[in-house]
């Protein structure tokens, strides 16, 4: 097929409304993962991110099993995962890494055997797994942007203590600023955001989307301020590259801006204002 | 010196949960405004002390009063801590007046706005000990000193009334020890404060500390009033 040929077929996309929704799930995706992956970055827990993804995406398919809203199941099995992953670390008493690795392991076992019993369900159960922005629907379209305003409000009214949980969650404890709240609260805002882009970006891949863009962003700035903003414009940037990309060459959405975030770290590598730090 | 108990700890005890007895049986009053230095061997419960004080960690039986009360988050804004290491990512994107402002965010709460006057008030004090020409420099390119002294600035700027201090001056030069201890020194004189220094060495107890308390092995030995 021609170039010309596929650029015409590239754009017949514009005649139909799902490629407008999912262009504007791709913004509303990008911008929320770009906020909550500035918070995994500089809380220095991005292995709970990837653990609460695969438990988002378990719980997901434990709802089409079960036969309730596999967003809510997954809401919830990200919730419950969050959570249990310090009193599972203080009981066995081991380092939280050993309880993330449980969970993620759990999560994988609990994903597959449900998949394994709704083997006539299999199409559904990738799209949570891939994701696919351009099944997108209107309801997808509101409760993200709606998660997206209350990430915003967040990330302004508690700027000041989410700084200081930055710097240190001890020491925020110990001059009585309610870390443990403000961190529930993070958290389940970041469980709230995972669960809703299972649908778009996928369980496996939507850790990349809310990792790399904030992890580029990283590289380039000293200011938090800077940080969120960089990190959603590369969030938001790798979405619509994403799916554009795989519109034109026809391939998986999801993949191709994982793909595209990755390059864009790589690039903020060349240009980080990190590299000359002292260690 | 003020009257009255600033922290009263009584028959506190803390056991690890392997059985280990890191404290055993303290009693230790200290007055409003008493500068008070701790000293011991590493594992002698240093450390341990000043985290069941400011209520990082419980004290498996015994009480800790703070201004004759027992600890809550609204007593802990009263208290500035600086720990003994700093656990932040070296590139982390926060500068030496965001630190300092956290101090603030302490004091006036977490949906406090920072005003004019916070800002001047943040420059006086980071004029005071001598970093207001690194106000904008982010926290991960600063050396030990220069750390410990943004420290000391946060816990003033949270205008705290007792000051917990653990080994500020470990791992600093000789010269960068000097300025903290003047610091201190100028703080304790100056600002209405109670002060709780845990030091390694005995040679660097600044010299307006009036009580000296040896631990060993968990427990206190010698409670040396100057």
């Amino acid at each position: 097929m021609s170039i010309i040929n596929k650029m015409n077929e590239f754009l017949d996309f514009f005649n139909y409304a799902f490629f407008y929704r999912a262009l504007i799930m791709s913004v509303l995706a990008g911008l929320s993962c770009g906020i909550i992956g500035v918070w995994f970055i500089l809380l220095n827990i991005p292995f709970i991110g990837v653990a609460i993804a695969h438990c988002a995406f378990a719980g997901a398919v434990m709802g089409l099993f079960l036969g309730i809203n596999p967003i809510l199941s997954g809401f919830v099995l990200c919730v419950i995962a969050s959570v249990i992953i310090d009193p599972i670390s203080q009981k066995a008493k081991v380092h939280n890494n050993i309880s993330i690795n449980l969970l993620f392991s759990l999560s994988i076992g609990i994903a597959f055997i449900f998949a394994g019993l709704l083997k006539e369900r299999l199409h559904d159960i990738f799209a949570f797994f891939w994701g696919n922005l351009l099944i997108s629907s209107q309801t997808d379209i509101l409760l993200n942007f709606i998660i997206c305003i209350l990430l915003v409000l967040f990330a302004i009214f508690f700027h000041k203590a989410v700084i200081a949980l930055f710097f240190s969650r001890e020491i925020s404890k110990a001059c009585g600023i309610p870390e443990n709240f403000i961190f529930l609260l993070l958290i389940l805002l970041s469980c709230a955001t995972i669960s809703l882009n299972l649908k778009s970006i996928g369980g496996l891949l939507i850790y990349s989307l809310i990792s790399l863009p904030a992890a580029s962003a990283y590289q380039l700035t000293n200011n938090i301020k800077s940080m969120y903003f960089l990190s959603s414009l590369f969030a938001v940037a790798s979405c619509i590259c994403g799916l554009i990309i795989s519109t034109f060459v026809h391939l998986p959405a999801g993949a191709t801006i994982v793909l595209v975030s990755c390059m864009a770290f790589i690039i903020s590598l060349i240009f980080s204002k990190k590299k000359n730090y002292k260690k | 010196m003020e009257t009255g108990n600033a922290i009263s700890l009584s028959n506190i005890n803390l056991i690890a949960t392997n059985n280990r007895c890191i404290l055993k049986n303290i009693n230790l009053d200290i007055k409003k405004g008493e500068f008070v230095s701790i000293i011991g061997h590493n594992g002698a419960g240093k450390t341990s002390l000043l985290k069941l004080i400011n209520g990082l960690i419980n004290p498996t039986s015994g009480t800790i009063k703070i201004f004759t009360k027992n600890i809550n988050n609204d007593l802990k804004k009263h208290i500035g801590y600086i720990p003994q290491t700093n656990f932040f990512e070296n590139n982390i994107p926060i500068n030496v007046r965001q630190t300092i402002e956290i101090g603030l965010t302490a004091k006036n709460g977490i949906f406090s706005k920072i005003s004019y006057s916070d800002k001047l008030f943040v420059e006086d004090i980071a004029k005071k000990i001598g970093i207001f020409n690194l106000l904008d420099t982010p926290i991960g390119k600063l050396s030990g000193g220069q750390m410990q002294k943004v420290s000391v600035a946060r816990v003033l700027a949270q205008e705290a009334k007792i000051l917990l201090l653990d080994e500020p001056l470990s791992n600093l030069d000789t010269n960068s020890q000097q300025d903290v201890i003047e610091i201190l020194e100028h703080i304790y004189k100056q600002e209405n404060v109670t002060i709780l220094l845990v030091i390694h060495n005995q040679k660097l107890i600044p010299k307006c500390c009036n009580k000296t308390v040896t631990l060993e092995n968990g427990e206190i030995k010698i409670i040396d009033e100057h």
